[in-house]
């Protein structure tokens, strides 16, 4: 029998990690891969996996967000459980925007409650991974679990800045800590811990029953650090290990357990470049799992000679519709749409969004370029950190931003 | 503003495109590296808030009819709105599968009644081409035709091919029509019909069922030189680009002009909507540009995997070039396939279709061969490696390697 699933997606962190890139985008709007913006990530993991009746939680500089989901995501329109419906913080409960993760959950709850699904799936938009969240269900239902939290297991050392669950043999868990010093390792495995990815499951009835106490009653707004470390006291709350899960048509490489929290620049900046490798470590194009998004009947992609017969130059690099290279050369980079190169340009290593246009004799090395950013003839970027400094924005990591053009203009008048 | 119905004419199959056409009509021939032939009429409509349209299909229409879908591409979709497919239909008497042009549109004239337009536009789906039909509607209305046909001015050696009219100079615009010839061995005039007529319905229907009786019924060759001297016709004047591609040099041709420095078909203007879900264009990640690749004066799009070399080529969503391939002066559709090695000069290859490593396909040096030199090649054949393919060739759809029985093909050869 098939389990009614509602879908909750938590897309309303602000993202001040990856500033200025979420300077007037929520994070899960922020670009990605060239064509992508992050959110479809956990979107396309939801209609993949055949859950259709999907919440957007959304309050911070959403207006990005909701005009993504207009163009790529409108779903059904005859059929009342197919849908994938924005939802700003209203003030239903208070007058209070959502103050965390959990109370985000709790001011809709009457959504949750009208449709009165068996499991209410509550996943964040941050992350780059695939799932098949129908393996998680099945063994969330295995376990006869009340909340089922997915996890993926990382070497001990790098699982400091994350959440890190403790469980017992049969992977129920009895610990949990935020950014832990000292992480306990998986029962078996002395030198991993488990991550929790921020995806949970819960049975209807405790979620609602749960946030009403802890919301309501105690004030507890944020469900990774407050909600269920109490939690796992007295439910039955099991962690799923997502080097199980599989997804149809994934590559051998190990790209099922492909997954990356891009909080920052630096990993944001690698997740990108992870997409330029000769033999990806994750593959956007896999006709049984496909990564959708919105798409615009931008005209193709074009390598043309420069009016001095220059030939233009493309290699290892991912290059989007609509974008023309005129006598420039792009390495090891990923250029999105309707981006123009001209003569005499190098971009090496480098994330161009959309609508970007690089005048003649443009260097551009570890940079990220914003939409609509126009840099003039002779520009550098990321040759003399100095002076980057002075007009853009340069991450700890060494990785230029130049922001939206928009924003830019006030940075220079500032 | 006047209430318009546009038919499209879309059911025709233009035997010179070879085996292009074999699984669908001209109109719906993937065209500019992304986009099929009834885009361009479909959003010339669309910018010119022409909202209201039918579209004559006749010759397997599946692929059309696939990518027409609702209209929502073009956004033809609402209240007042709508793109409807009308196939051909078994008559009350015998099969009256559509006789011509004419009687595509007479067998549909209940349609046209029941939308009660003010004005009929009847326009070719098969053209290459950027029109904004509202200065012709003005026109039309401004002179109080019956009947307005647009014009473009066609090279004078060319002129025989088309239906030519002789305009009477009364402005820039155009002017009442004296005289029509279709296909005429001695041309009058060099400006060639568009397939672009604008009609008052009345007179629409008037001349319709008067040719009805007749058993000739093409809109060229009938209906205007029957109209001339009884009725208001006009003759506008269309500048710019007009790509007629009835032939499969012409065909190529339109699509090349997509590339260059200076392209004469410059697609960031022209904006052509398309139906993304036609192929899954939706769903393809962008181009991967691999190590080894070099890529000169080329379109791709996304879906694209391209590691060997390309050159004046334009490459459909989904194209695969591996390391060492290299391909030149070619028009590859979706997902086609080119292995290791191999070699393409001037290949114009339809969906799905594979060319095995090291075969080399219209290798000309410099020789003059058959259908300008190009070679083409139907949908979801697989060509074995190591052959040689001369140029002009025309390799038929579904060929699996086994049935490549010669090493060596010749030139202007075909295989079926």
């Amino acid at each position: 029998m098939p389990i009614k699933v509602l879908g909750i997606i938590l897309a309303g962190g602000l993202g001040r990690r990856l500033s200025p890139l979420t300077q007037q985008r929520a994070k899960p709007s922020v670009p990605f891969g060239g064509k992508y913006r992050i959110i479809d990530f956990v979107l396309s993991n939801f209609i993949n996996s055949e859950i259709y009746s999907i919440y957007v939680l959304m309050q911070f500089k959403c207006q990005s967000l909701m005009e993504h989901l207009r163009d790529g995501w409108t779903i059904g329109s005859t059929i009342r459980d197919f849908f994938i419906m924005p939802v700003p913080a209203q003030m239903r409960t208070g007058e209070d925007w959502y103050r965390g993760t959990a109370d985000a959950v709790y001011q809709n709850l009457h959504l949750i409650e009208r449709t009165y699904p068996e499991v209410v799936a509550i996943f964040n938009a941050d992350h780059i991974y695939r799932m098949d969240i129908r393996r998680m269900l099945q063994y969330h239902r295995e376990k006869e679990a009340e909340v089922t939290v997915a996890a993926i297991p990382l070497p001990i050392e790098k699982s400091h800045p994350f959440g890190v669950i403790q469980v017992d043999d049969n992977w129920r868990i009895i610990g949990y800590e935020e950014k832990p010093e000292n992480p306990h390792p998986i029962p078996g495995s002395p030198d991993m811990a488990l991550v929790s990815m921020g995806n949970y499951l819960f049975n209807t009835t405790v979620l609602s029953e749960t946030l009403k106490k802890d919301v309501e009653s105690s004030g507890k707004y944020d469900l990774a650090g407050e909600v269920i470390p109490i939690l796992f006291q007295k439910r039955r709350v099991f962690a799923y290990d997502f080097r199980m899960n599989r997804i149809p048509g994934a590559l051998k490489n190990g790209e099922n357990s492909y997954w990356r929290d891009i909080g920052t620049i630096k990993a944001y900046y690698e997740a990108n470049m992870d997409l330029t490798t000769p033999v990806p470590s994750f593959n956007l194009y896999n006709w049984q799992w496909p990564l959708r998004t919105a798409t615009y009947a931008t005209p193709p992609a074009k390598l043309i000679y420069d009016q001095y017969g220059r030939e233009a130059v493309a290699r290892d690099s991912l290059i989007a519709g609509g974008t023309i290279i005129s006598g420039g050369e792009v390495k090891n980079s990923v250029v999105g749409r309707h981006v123009f190169v001209g003569s005499r340009c190098l971009i090496e290593d480098s994330i161009i969004f959309d609508h970007v246009t690089l005048m003649e004799d443009v260097r551009i090395k570890r940079a990220i370029i914003d939409k609509n950013v126009t840099l003039p003839p002779g520009t550098r970027i990321g040759y003399d950190m100095e002076q980057d400094r002075r007009h853009y924005f340069v991450d700890p990591s060494g990785i230029v931003v130049v922001p939206k053009a928009e924003i830019q203009k006030c940075l220079i008048h500032s | 503003m006047q209430k318009i119905l546009a038919m499209i004419l879309a059911g025709g199959r233009v035997d010179e495109l070879s085996v292009l056409t074999f699984y669908r009509p001209k109109s719906a021939v993937p065209f500019g590296g992304l986009y099929r032939v009834i885009d361009c009429p479909l959003s010339n409509l669309r910018y010119s808030n022409i909202e209201n349209v039918g579209i004559l299909s006749q010759y397997r229409s599946y692929s059309l009819i696939n990518h027409i879908g609702q209209g929502a591409s073009w956004d033809m979709v609402g209240r007042h709105r709508g793109v409807t497919m009308l196939p051909p239909f078994q008559g009350h008497k015998a099969s009256d599968w559509y006789k011509g042009t004419a009687d595509a549109v007479f067998q549909n004239l209940d349609f046209i009644n029941y939308h009660k337009p003010e004005l009929v536009m009847v326009l070719s789906g098969d053209h290459i081409y950027r029109m904004d039909y509202q200065p012709m509607l003005a026109y039309h209305l401004k002179k109080k035709a019956d009947l307005t046909a647009a014009f473009v001015a066609v090279e004078t050696r060319e002129a025989p091919r088309f239906g030519l009219a002789r305009i009477a100079d009364e402005d820039k615009a155009g002017g009442k029509i004296l005289l029509y010839q279709e296909k005429p061995a001695k041309p009058a005039s060099n400006w060639a019909s568009m397939t672009i007529y604008l009609f008052r319905p009345e007179v629409l229907r008037e001349v319709l069922q008067e040719n009805a009786k007749s058993d000739s019924h093409e809109f060229g060759r009938d209906i205007i030189p029957a109209m001339l001297g009884r009725y208001k016709v006009y003759g506008y004047k269309h500048t710019g680009y007009w790509g007629y591609s009835r032939k499969l040099e012409e065909y190529w041709q339109a699509n090349m002009d997509t590339l260059g420095r200076r392209p004469k078909i410059v697609l960031r203007e022209w904006m052509l909507r398309t139906n993304l879900d036609h192929q899954a264009i939706r769903d393809r990640q962008p181009a991967v540009i691999g190590k080894t690749a070099r890529i000169n004066n080329t379109s791709f799009y996304h879906g694209c995997r391209i590691e060997g070399q390309v050159e004046n080529s334009v490459l459909f969503p989904g194209v695969r070039i591996a390391n060492g391939a290299i391909v030149k002066d070619s028009v590859l559709f979706f997902d086609t396939t080119v292995e290791e090695g191999a070699f393409l000069e001037k290949v114009i290859s339809d969906v799905d279709v594979v060319i095995g490593a090291h075969t080399v396909m219209g290798k000309r040096n410099g020789a003059v061969a058959p259908q300008g030199g190009i070679t083409v090649i139907g949908r979801s054949t697989q060509i074995p490696a190591g052959l040689t393919i001369g140029p002009g060739c025309t390799i038929y759809p579904d060929l699996r390697p086994e049935q490549f029985t010669k090493k060596k093909i010749p030139s202007g050869e075909a295989v079926q």
